[in-house]
């Protein structure tokens, strides 16, 4: 079957990689700064400058992109004669490609500053916050599995970025207020609800409890968690487009 | 160039054509404008076009030359005129006479009339 | 190939837009699709376009069901009101952009024709007047010859001149003879002699289509005397009848047989007139329940 996932796949790739490659030339130059300042400031080429900004800023990132690409491009699609399965497939395969990238140019950042700074400028990231006990890489299979966790984490609030931007497409006025106040009340008030029903719910919050110490056992543990989720909320996605109005952007 | 509602938009075309043929807008031997042209200028339905053009070419007016185009048929302004001849006695002359008896005229007071047109309208 | 609409019906909460709509194109015609503003025709083309799914039937493109079909989608190409370019997308990255997605795309009749309207290459396809946004568009499916070409509303806000230049480019792309076009629009005086297959849409649906000679060869207007227009018009269809003194004129759906009764005349009747007629006897069989009507 003929496709348009070629043309697609190109127009996707491209605006991530712009954008992308703005991103990791903002981190370097955060680091250059830092370490500049911190280096002529305070300690005089004593101690360790760490940076750790680099993951959680990604994961940001592809979460906006989440937000942000999905309608241009199906909205593109739309007008390209390119069907609305084509370009969610675009989408998802793109940010994949977007997120191990963008992983790589971490793996790159964490190692090249580590070995050029002979130590003193540290950046390091969730993974070896969580998975290692010194901050410094040691291994090659350390950077390996920094790379796929950072791409999976990413990939993860990509597809967190793609639900909610189709919900809120999906929903009229009303309907968008009410989700957009819901997702603060559930984030406060579902704690606490689980707190005060803790008896009845014992079974529930057990089951959390596995699922985290499941994450934290090892890396593998921790990016099959961020698949999994990766893959719901795209799921959900699909659901929410596959039989939607796509209308052009309000014209002015 | 706007067609009016009355008749057909190819009859018009075709009266058109026959009239820049007869005064020798379009010579003798010469090429006419491609079906597209005439569509594009007069903003109508190339179909159109090609049935008012195909009026001429089954009246032997126009004839196409294969690859090239359409061009004017040698003698297709004596055919026009001697057919604008008939039809002027019919729309013309009949309906004068009838006029004329009508009011009344002989038939020496219609020359008179004829004579004083001749001379008067240009 | 020829595209099918098979019964396409589709509800917003308590309006219909589309009624059991069945149509079908077929390649070498030009197609007008008319109808008052709200009569369901942009809806119809995002329909066929699957940009809005429709709560019944189906589109098929070469007998290709049109949903989620790349292949199908690809053989026709519209454009409306709407923009679905990227916002802060320049005009002349829209052009190379329709390169990727449109091997067909002639890229440099493209910037022909945006020499020949004036269009800025530059300018972001946003920040285009409602004119320019207009002439960007039919630009882009002027020079995509896919084989089918959908214009929706193509001259909104275009001058007289560029109008002009308009219909002029469109008689010539249709003369290369590769593409079939439909033109939906509420303009119909200027489209009347360009498209040669009519279909009127009103309320949502389909209440003429056929060829534009054979519509106005089934339609005309009769004026005269109001008696002697009363007598001719007993037993046949009346669309319209309108009185001016004692001058009366009915617009009647049938055709003209032989000579008209002497006292009566047969006047030239337009298509944008025969649509109002059309128009105004629907509004009043909805009123009478009944069909025509005569003083």
């Amino acid at each position: 079957m003929v496709t348009s996932i070629k043309p697609t796949l190109r127009y996707q790739l491209r605006e991530y990689l712009l954008a992308g490659a703005v991103f990791v030339g903002v981190n370097i130059l955060v680091i250059l700064m830092f370490s500049g300042s911190f280096y002529i400031s305070v300690s005089w080429g004593k101690g360790v400058v760490q940076y750790n900004g680099y993951g959680f800023a990604s994961a940001i990132s592809l979460f906006v992109f989440g937000i942000v690409l999905p309608r241009q491009a199906l909205r593109l699609g739309v007008q390209m004669g390119v069907s609305r399965r084509t370009s969610f497939l675009g989408l998802l395969v793109s940010s994949v490609l977007a997120s191990l990238l963008l992983g790589l140019a971490g793996a790159v950042l964490i190692g090249g500053t580590q070995a050029l700074s002979g130590g003193f400028v540290a950046v390091s990231d969730l993974y070896a916050m969580i998975y290692l006990d010194q901050m410094a890489f040691t291994s090659a299979a350390q950077h390996l599995c920094s790379v796929l966790f950072n791409a999976t984490l990413m990939l993860c609030c990509f597809a967190a970025g793609l639900f909610f931007t189709f919900l809120f497409w999906r929903l009229n006025k009303v309907g968008c207020f009410l989700a957009g106040i819901s997702i603060p009340v559930l984030l406060t008030g579902l704690p606490s609800l689980g707190y005060y029903f803790r008896e009845p719910l014992a079974p529930l919050l057990n089951l959390l409890t596995d699922l985290v110490w499941f994450f934290l056992s090892s890396p593998w543990a921790g990016m099959l968690v961020f698949l999994v989720i990766a893959a719901v909320f795209a799921f959900l996605a699909w659901l929410l487009v596959r039989r939607a109005n796509i209308r052009g952007a309000a014209l002015k | 160039m706007q067609f009016q509602g009355e008749k057909p938009i190819f009859l018009q075309l075709a009266e058109q054509l026959e009239a820049g043929i007869l005064s020798g807008a379009y010579p003798e031997g010469s090429q006419v404008p491609s079906i597209t042209e005439f569509a594009a200028t007069y903003k109508i339905n190339p179909a159109t076009a090609l049935k008012g053009i195909n009026l001429l070419v089954n009246d032997g007016l126009l004839y196409k030359k294969r690859g090239i185009g359409m061009f004017v048929a040698e003698g297709a302004r004596e055919t026009l005129r001697k057919r604008r001849s008939e039809d002027f006695y019919h729309d013309y002359i009949e309906t004068l006479v009838r006029e004329a008896k009508n009011l009344g005229l002989t038939l020496d007071q219609l020359i008179d009339l004829i004579r004083r047109g001749f001379y008067d309208v240009h | 190939m020829s595209i099918e609409l098979q019964n396409i019906s589709k509800t917003f909460g308590k309006t219909t837009a589309l009624d059991q709509v069945s149509l079908t194109l077929e390649p070498g015609h030009i197609y007008g699709l008319l109808g008052s503003n709200g009569a369901g025709k942009t809806t119809l083309l995002s329909i066929l376009t699957d940009r809005q799914r429709p709560d019944q039937g189906q589109v098929l493109v070469d007998g290709m069901p049109v949903q989620n079909n790349d292949e199908a989608l690809h053989q026709v190409f519209l454009v409306g009101e709407q923009n679905f370019f990227p916002e802060d997308m320049r005009v002349g990255r829209a052009f190379r952009t329709m390169s990727w997605f449109y091997p067909s795309f002639d890229q440099d009749y493209a910037l022909d024709l945006a020499r020949q309207f004036g269009l800025p290459l530059k300018k972001k396809i946003t920040a285009l007047s409602t004119g320019y946004s207009s002439i960007f568009r039919l630009i882009l499916c002027l020079s995509v010859n896919t084989p089918y070409l959908i214009f929706d509303e193509p001259v909104l806000g275009l001058d007289a001149q560029h109008r002009d230049l308009f219909y002029r480019l469109l008689v010539e792309k249709f003369a290369q003879g590769d593409s079939t076009i439909l033109l939906s629009t509420h303009l119909i005086s200027e489209v009347e002699n360009l498209i040669d297959h009519t279909i009127i849409l009103r309320e949502g649906r389909v209440i003429r289509d056929a060829p534009t000679e054979e519509l106005m060869a089934n339609a005309y207007t009769v004026s005269g005397p109001a008696g002697l227009v009363d007598d001719y018009v007993a037993g046949r269809q009346i669309l319209t009848a309108h009185s001016l003194g004692g001058l009366k004129t009915v617009c009647i759906q049938g055709r003209p047989e032989g000579n008209l009764p002497a006292g009566l005349e047969q006047s030239p009747l337009r298509l944008q007139d025969y649509f109002i007629s059309l128009q105004e006897a629907e509004d009043q069989e909805r009123k009478e329940g009944s069909y025509g009507y005569e003083h």
